[in-house]
């Protein structure tokens, strides 16, 4: 009996963005690398996806998984060794084609992680630069440059030089740069890693309005789970230079393709069960000796499970409730276990515990409850409509 | 850029069909065609560069080969061993010497609070800029037996100019600026952090130097020494002014006296002293590059580190002292020595007995200084442009793509270093003063020689500026819609151009001071103002050799106040004014 049935995607709200015209395509695009002893590996390994006008696409992964070197492949800064690459619908890379813009060529401008503001320009002519590479008169250049300046809150430094103001305004600076001559397409290279928590946080709303009231298209590269939900319309997860998953954060989050994705966007436990049988939309397994019915979706990736078969179900801590063991229901889904350790982390506290054997964790909102400390009998509670199978590799 | 003039379209509305320019589509061919011309240009630049010294040394060494006898004959020489014995003392010390004084003021400037900001970054480096032969003479005025400025205080501590310990004082002051060089680099790059580590492990300041600022810069120490051995090795001016009453017998000046001295010209001893010269130093240079390949070292990438400089308390200025010292011997008091003895009818060493003229400065220009600072400007400025063009070219090409050619092109540009002067201009006889060049004794041949002497200081001094600009402010422009020709002139010129200068200044005071090719190339007919000033030397118009020395010295300087000044822009003088005041809050 093959399970790979599943049920159609969960009906959604169609993305706004779905009509609005594609302004980046990127297709089956490969860049090899030489290692340093010699041998071939792909940094970007067959991806594909495509922008329009109002999305912000995150590219999220750990560092070495291929995210920045596409960006660099998107600018031109860099040549994919095939595929191609098009920028409102012309080709800005084709392998087959034969066909490489450089990066001046391309509708597309980038905000890089160190800002790469001219030292020996001041702020306006740093500003005024796209418009003037493109022929744009002086004058008007300069006057666009003070609107967005303006734009960004940084009206009235016009004449400082990038060494005279501090890493935050350098990052406005850098942001009304690569805004201002509304490229098709607005690549982000890290941009706010350079700063501290604080000022993170205050530019990243900044983007947000601005993304809202300019609407480009956007890619931007991050390693921060948090940066990416909060930016991000989609977003890619990369591992080993393939796209994971592709989905809008809310989707990411609850349902992850597989293992690595749920690790790194978030904390989850993961746990081990047998299959005994497909039940239409339900699957049927065996968790810590009971009978659990987990609910598929259309994008838990279709596993081909046959009864018998081991997979790998996961829960994020915040999913888990955790009650004193006197205060228990006993109900199907709760389990009796003793806390091993928690850590008060101010919106939440976390509770390790042990059930048999077996280490789950558990968020409860607030402060540390005081009949939850360590060696407290406990009951956890794994509501099955919670669990997502979740592939290993 | 589609839609520079417009707002931003309200939602909903089609974006329209972008008018841009026709999509330009170039095979790969066109590619390598595009970048080729540039490629093209800088392996024809690589191939003449190293035509010009290959050639030369080959000849050299074909003429050096001869018969086992002439080598025999010349190991037989009654003053050979003793001149291999006095040269590698003379230049072994002073080596030694001045790389521990170099690491010093580098450790002194780079990390503790004795050093004198950007002033104190600067001071090591005067010498640089100062012509050799102006230091030898100021410091024969200054410390000469009996007559010396400085006698009555030097002479009861034993210590007079004319002797070993006054040469390697010399030769010490001249090379200081080579060590201190690439370990102020390697100090500057290497994470504070592990030092701070040492110390917060309860280490000593010595401690930390010892056990891990040392260690952590060892190659660069290993490069300071080598350089100042080359430099040491190759030098004529010192050991002829400050040597010739020692009795001490150093190569270089052999190489030039069988040459010039000797009649019949004694061409054999001459080629085959500097074909041993160089086969030496080009042992020392491959020991060096074999060593450093192999080193990995602590660096810091991107912005530079901010350095918690060791406070020194009451060793402060006793340290900072050191420093002071330093400047007054290299630069200051030979300086003014020369000035003192160019104002004097003749040379006494009471400065308050009534002696001043003019006159010496009359005679002079009127025994042919005027011409010959005029040719030594048109040859430092000619040369001058020419290696700091070759040399911008080569690094502009290099920030764009590190493939074969550049690399070829770099390690071409820098191979001459291993060369001495003397060496150079030895083998240049041969290979070019005579048919089918027949360039002997011309202004062409002595600008060939120092285009090829001169190129690898001229890549090191403008690699260090091209490795503070990061690679990411020109992609940032490429990206912002400019190309490669409007990216140059507004981003990688501009940022190069403190660098260009400061290069084409050192580079010029280089050809001014330079004696070794003056004298070996030169001829009657196009004297140059060094090769004059040793004429006169010769003749022992002392006062008269101090004054074309303050003329030529004033010359380099003003070229390179000037310049200095230029490689300044306002941004830079702005944001060192900013830097300043927030580092006293």
């Amino acid at each position: 009996m093959s399970m790979t049935d599943t049920l159609p995607a969960a009906p959604g709200s169609p993305p706004a963005t779905e009509s609005k015209p594609v302004r980046l395509a990127v297709r089956n695009v490969v860049k090899e690398f030489q290692r340093h002893g010699g041998d071939l590996h792909n940094a970007v390994d067959d991806v594909s996806f495509e922008v329009r006008t109002g999305e912000l696409l995150v590219l999220l992964g750990p560092s070495g998984c291929g995210k920045s070197t596409l960006l660099r492949c998107i600018a031109g800064l860099e040549s994919p060794t095939s595929g191609v690459i098009s920028i409102n619908n012309q080709p800005a890379f084709d392998s087959a084609a034969q066909v490489s813009l450089a990066p001046n060529e391309r509708d597309v401008n980038m905000m890089f992680q160190s800002y790469a503001l001219w030292p020996h320009m001041n702020l306006e002519d740093n500003v005024a630069y796209p418009l003037r590479s493109a022929g744009v008169k002086k004058s008007v250049a300069r006057s666009r440059a003070a609107e967005y300046l303006d734009l960004v809150g940084l009206g009235g430094l016009a004449q400082q030089h990038p060494g005279m103001i501090s890493g935050g305004q350098q990052q406005r600076v850098a942001l009304a740069r690569t805004l201002i001559s509304e490229p098709s397409i607005v690549l982000f290279d890290e941009p706010l890693s350079n700063v501290d928590a604080r000022i993170r946080v205050k530019l990243r709303s900044l983007l947000v309005r601005l993304h809202k009231q300019l609407e480009f298209a956007a890619v931007y590269v991050t390693h921060d789970q948090v940066e990416a939900m909060g930016l991000g319309t989609r977003i890619a997860v990369m591992r080993h230079g393939r796209v994971d998953q592709l989905a809008s954060p809310v989707a990411v989050y609850e349902r992850p393709g597989n293992r690595a994705t749920a690790e790194f966007i978030g904390e989850a436990n993961f746990m081990d069960a047998t299959v005994l049988r497909s039940d239409g939309n339900v699957l049927v397994v065996e968790l810590f000796g009971r009978e659990v019915r987990v609910p598929r979706q259309a994008d838990d990736t279709a596993l081909a499970v046959s009864p018998g078969n081991h997979v790998t179900l996961m829960i994020r801590p915040e999913k888990c409730r955790i009650v004193p063991a006197a205060a228990g229901t006993g109900g199907q889904a709760a389990w009796r276990g003793v806390v091993a350790a928690r850590t008060f982390s101010g919106a939440h506290t976390e509770y390790q515990c042990q059930l048999d054997g077996r280490t789950v964790t558990a968020w409860a909102f607030g402060v540390p409850d005081p009949q939850l400390r360590e060696t407290a009998e406990v009951e956890v509670t794994i509501p099955a409509e919670s669990l997502r199978v979740v592939s290993d590799d | 850029m589609t839609s520079i003039a417009s707002r931003p379209l309200p939602p909903g509305t089609p974006a329209p069909e972008p008018p841009r320019s026709r999509p330009r589509i170039r095979t790969r061919l066109g590619v390598q065609l595009h970048g080729g011309a540039f490629a093209g240009l800088l392996v024809a630049l690589s191939v003449l560069v190293i035509f010009l010294v290959a050639y030369p040394l080959v000849r050299m060494f074909q003429r050096a080969g001869g018969p086992l006898d002439a080598w025999l004959q010349l190991l037989a020489q009654p003053w050979f061993f003793g001149m291999i014995r006095d040269t590698a003392l003379v230049v072994g010390t002073s080596a030694f010497l001045s790389l521990a004084i170099g690491a010093l003021l580098a450790w002194i400037n780079e990390r503790t609070d004795a050093g004198l900001g950007p002033v104190g970054d600067a001071l090591p480096l005067i010498p640089l800029f100062l012509p050799a032969v102006a230091l030898a003479v100021g410091w024969v005025a200054l410390a000469s037996p009996e007559v010396g400025l400085l006698s009555k205080i030097l002479e009861p501590l034993g210590f007079q100019i004319y002797s070993g310990a006054g040469m390697v004082l010399v030769y010490v002051l001249l090379t200081v600026p080579y060590t201190y060089l690439p370990i102020a680099a390697a100090l500057r790059s290497l994470d504070p952090s592990l030092e701070e580590a040492a110390r917060a492990s309860g280490a000593g300041t010595l401690r930390v130097v010892r056990t891990v600022s040392l260690p952590a810069v060892a190659p660069s120490l290993l490069s300071g020494f080598i350089l100042a051995t080359i430099i040491g090795a190759g030098v004529y001016s010192v050991p002829v002014i400050v040597g010739h009453g020692t009795g001490l017998d150093i190569m270089s000046v052999r190489i030039v006296r069988s040459l010039q001295n000797t009649y019949p010209v004694d061409y054999g001893t001459a080629v085959r002293l500097s074909a041993l010269l160089f086969t030496v130093l080009l042992v020392l240079y491959y020991v060096q590059r074999t060593i450093i390949s192999k080193q990995r070292f602590a660096r810091m990438g991107g912005q530079a580190p901010k350095v918690a400089r060791i406070a020194l308390g009451r060793w402060r200025w006793p340290v900072r002292m050191l420093g002071i010292l330093y400047i007054l011997c290299a630069a200051v008091l030979p300086l003014a020595a020369v000035v003192y003895l160019s104002l004097q009818r003749y040379w006494q060493p009471d400065i308050f007995a009534p002696n001043w003229t003019l006159e010496n400065f009359s005679v002079a220009s009127a025994g042919g200084a005027l011409e010959g600072i005029q040719n030594s400007v048109v040859l430092a400025v000619g040369a001058g442009l020419v290696v700091v063009l070759a040399a911008t070219m080569i690094l502009t090409y290099a920030r764009q793509s590190r493939n074969w050619v550049s690399r070829v092109a770099n390690a071409a540009a820098k191979f001459p270093a291993v060369v001495p002067g003397s060496v150079l201009a030895v083998a240049f006889i041969f290979a070019f003063g005579g048919a089918p060049f027949k360039l002997g004794g011309t202004l062409l041949i002595m600008g060939i020689a120092f285009f090829v002497s001169f190129l690898p200081y001229a890549v090191i001094s403008l690699e260090g500026t091209s490795a503070q600009i990061d690679g990411s402010l020109e992609d940032a422009s490429r990206l912002c819609g400019a190309g490669q020709g409007r990216t140059f002139g507004h981003v990688v010129l501009p940022l190069l151009r403190p660098g260009i200068l400061a290069t084409f200044a050192l580079v010029f005071v280089r050809i001014v001071g330079d004696l070794e090719v003056a004298v070996l190339l030169g001829t009657g007919q196009t004297p140059l103002v060094s090769a004059l000033l040793f004429r006169v030397w010769s003749e022992g118009f002392f006062t008269q050799v101090a004054a074309v020395a303050v003329m030529m010295t004033a010359v380099s300087a003003t070229v390179v106040v000037v310049l200095m000044w230029l490689s300044r822009p306002a941004w830079v003088r702005k944001m060192h004014a900013r830097n300043r005041k927030a580092a006293k809050r």
